[in-house]
């Protein structure tokens, strides 16, 4: 065989070898579109966590992290298609932290996202303190965790009590941060109080180290900063409505009274508005998901209920 | 006698090397390289404990496989190539021919562990931009995982002592397994009764006990094995791997080479 016929043969190979790869990435992906949808993601094949960890052969801890991925990426896949429905979540999650109970971040992430309201979280508040106080036995030394555990109890479950009592036994753990005192104490006293809930969420702000739950406590101040503004903008709007008899047509027609000193705006700078209801509102609703209406003690739904 | 069992132990080193053994570093050290990256970006706060956890399971899992896959072949390969029949026309005895490979096999198994380890430790330095007193603990995990290959390449040349190289890997690689549920198999004993239970306790006494040489999830998180309990596991692979290897020369010196 010459030296020429075995070069064309070695760049023959060469171009079959790249057109295969090609054509293997081609056929792949028209396969997968092709196919029927599969659900496969939201399966859990083996949900035992006993059986998965026999099935590691010791690599349990490898194997649990690859289950805190897949529970952070299923809550982010399905909170970006603005599902309500997490239910794999807490699943995932107990995998997790059976394989490796000593993945604290599994316990105090996971428990957040399990307990806030749908859609911004499995709105499963009973399974998020089951969650912690596993991750307090596995880590009794961990007073992060009995902050969690009383922010849950504090701002999900409104068990103010409980909260108190977690915070001031996550406060008795050499290094725990002095701030569990005050929250402890303000827990016990002025639990329901929204000043309460704003320092909660700005400790939390302020002490999360990961960005995931740094925008959430972002996100739970600004709605909570709006939701302190448009409690306000109520009260001036019912007594607008009450002097005049009508309500006013927009949030400039309280500044000529007196009522404002100047437009009001939202804690991402744009001004509030007045919706179809009367009521005052904020211009990108998506911009503030954990903000909350009392529609017992709003005063411009109570002056409209009545005859 | 020890220049002996030095000079093949050497040469095993070189053949393991020559027969491109350490290549396995490549695919490690595109692994280290991947996890660093990837998992910053898809997961939440474990970037540290996924590359521990990560680099110590890929230093465990290639590890057992080349302990098994060479180890297989240390006595097999001599006899088919009939270098063996050259070695054993030399002043050299049986045991020291087996002595030497396995020596061979167990020093290319600890640099690879080593080069994996400075491996691990890149990739830390990579993530966290520093290493941590608790990083300290990797070295105890890392020693151990050496330990449950030297005891692997024990047992892998104790069945290639005896049965066809394809066997001896289905025997090695199930004792793999089960060595693994070892405190399982010492849980059923305690539960079982009569005969029962001296055979089920007798079966988790010879399995080797690899549950109690993994460290991995602890030191992700930290905490390392302490000194005490190193001596121990040293000890005990020291008198598996004598005990196994003594099984395996015993088998040897019986086999008929003609």
């Amino acid at each position: 065989m010459s030296r020429v016929h075995r070069g064309r043969v070695g760049i023959a190979c060469r171009v079959a070898i790249v057109l295969g790869l090609a054509g293997v990435i081609v056929f792949s992906r028209a396969a997968a579109s092709a196919a029927p949808h599969s659900d496969a993601e939201n399966v859990l094949i083996v949900s035992s966590p006993r059986v998965i960890h026999r099935l590691c052969l010791g690599y349990s801890g490898l194997i649990a992290d690859l289950y805190w991925t897949r529970a952070v990426q299923y809550f982010g896949r399905t909170h970006a298609e603005r599902g309500t429905g997490y239910r794999l979540l807490a699943p995932i999650l107990t995998i997790a932290t059976e394989l490796d109970p000593k993945l604290t971040i599994a316990y105090e992430y996971g428990a957040v996202f399990l307990a806030q309201k749908p859609p911004e979280g499995a709105g499963e508040p009973e399974s998020a303190v089951a969650l912690i106080r596993r991750g307090i036995e596995q880590n009794p030394g961990n007073w992060r965790l009995y902050y969690t555990l009383g922010f849950i109890y504090g701002m999900e479950l409104k068990d103010y009590g409980s909260a108190a009592e977690a915070f001031a036994q996550g406060a008795q753990i050499p290094g725990a941060h002095p701030w569990m005192r005050v929250l402890s104490a303000s827990m016990a006293e002025h639990g329901g109080d929204p000043e309460t809930a704003h320092y909660m969420w700005t400790q939390m702000y302020q002490s999360a180290t990961e960005d995931m739950l740094r925008n959430n406590a972002e996100q739970h101040l600004r709605s909570a900063e709006a939701q302190v503004d448009l409690s306000r903008l109520q009260h001036m709007i019912a007594a607008y409505r009450a002097e005049t008899g009508h309500p006013p047509a927009s949030l400039a027609a309280l500044v000529r009274p007196g009522y404002l000193y100047r437009l009001p705006k939202d804690p991402t700078g744009q001004y509030y508005r007045i919706d179809a209801h009367g009521r005052a509102t904020v211009q990108h609703p998506g911009d503030f998901p954990f903000l909350e209406i009392d529609e017992k003690t709003d005063p411009v739904l109570a002056m409209a209920r009545k005859p | 006698m020890i220049r002996r069992v030095l000079y093949i132990a050497h040469n095993t080193f070189r053949e393991a090397v020559r027969d491109r053994v350490l290549y396995n570093l490549v695919i490690f050290a595109l692994l280290m390289i991947g996890a660093a990256i990837l998992f910053g970006q898809i997961s939440v706060g474990i970037e540290r404990i996924v590359i521990i956890n990560l680099g110590l399971s890929a230093m465990s899992i290639f590890g057992a496989l080349i302990a098994m896959f060479i180890g297989i072949g240390l006595v097999s390969k001599e006899i088919e190539k009939r270098t063996l029949y050259t070695l054993l026309a030399h002043p050299v005895r049986r045991w020291e021919f087996i002595a030497g490979k396995f020596a061979g096999l167990a020093g290319t198994l600890a640099v690879n562990a080593c080069l994996m380890g400075m491996g691990v430790y890149a990739a830390l330095w990579y993530v966290a931009h520093r290493l941590t007193s608790g990083d300290v603990s990797l070295l105890g995990a890392m020693y151990c995982i050496v330990l449950q290959l030297v005891i692997i390449t024990a047992v892998a040349l104790l069945f290639s002592s005896f049965a066809s190289p394809v066997m001896a890997a289905v025997y090695t690689f199930a004792l793999f397994v089960i060595g693994s549920f070892d405190q399982d198999l010492h849980a059923f004993a305690g539960l079982a009764h009569g005969a029962t239970r001296w055979l089920a306790m007798a079966a988790a006494y010879a399995v080797p006990n690899f549950a109690s040489l993994n460290f991995i999830s602890s030191a992700a998180h930290g905490i390392g094995a302490g000194p005490k309990l190193l001596a121990l596991n040293s000890a005990y692979a020291a008198v598996y791997c004598v005990t196994a290897l003594a099984g395996a020369t015993a088998v040897f010196e019986r086999r008929n080479l003609k």
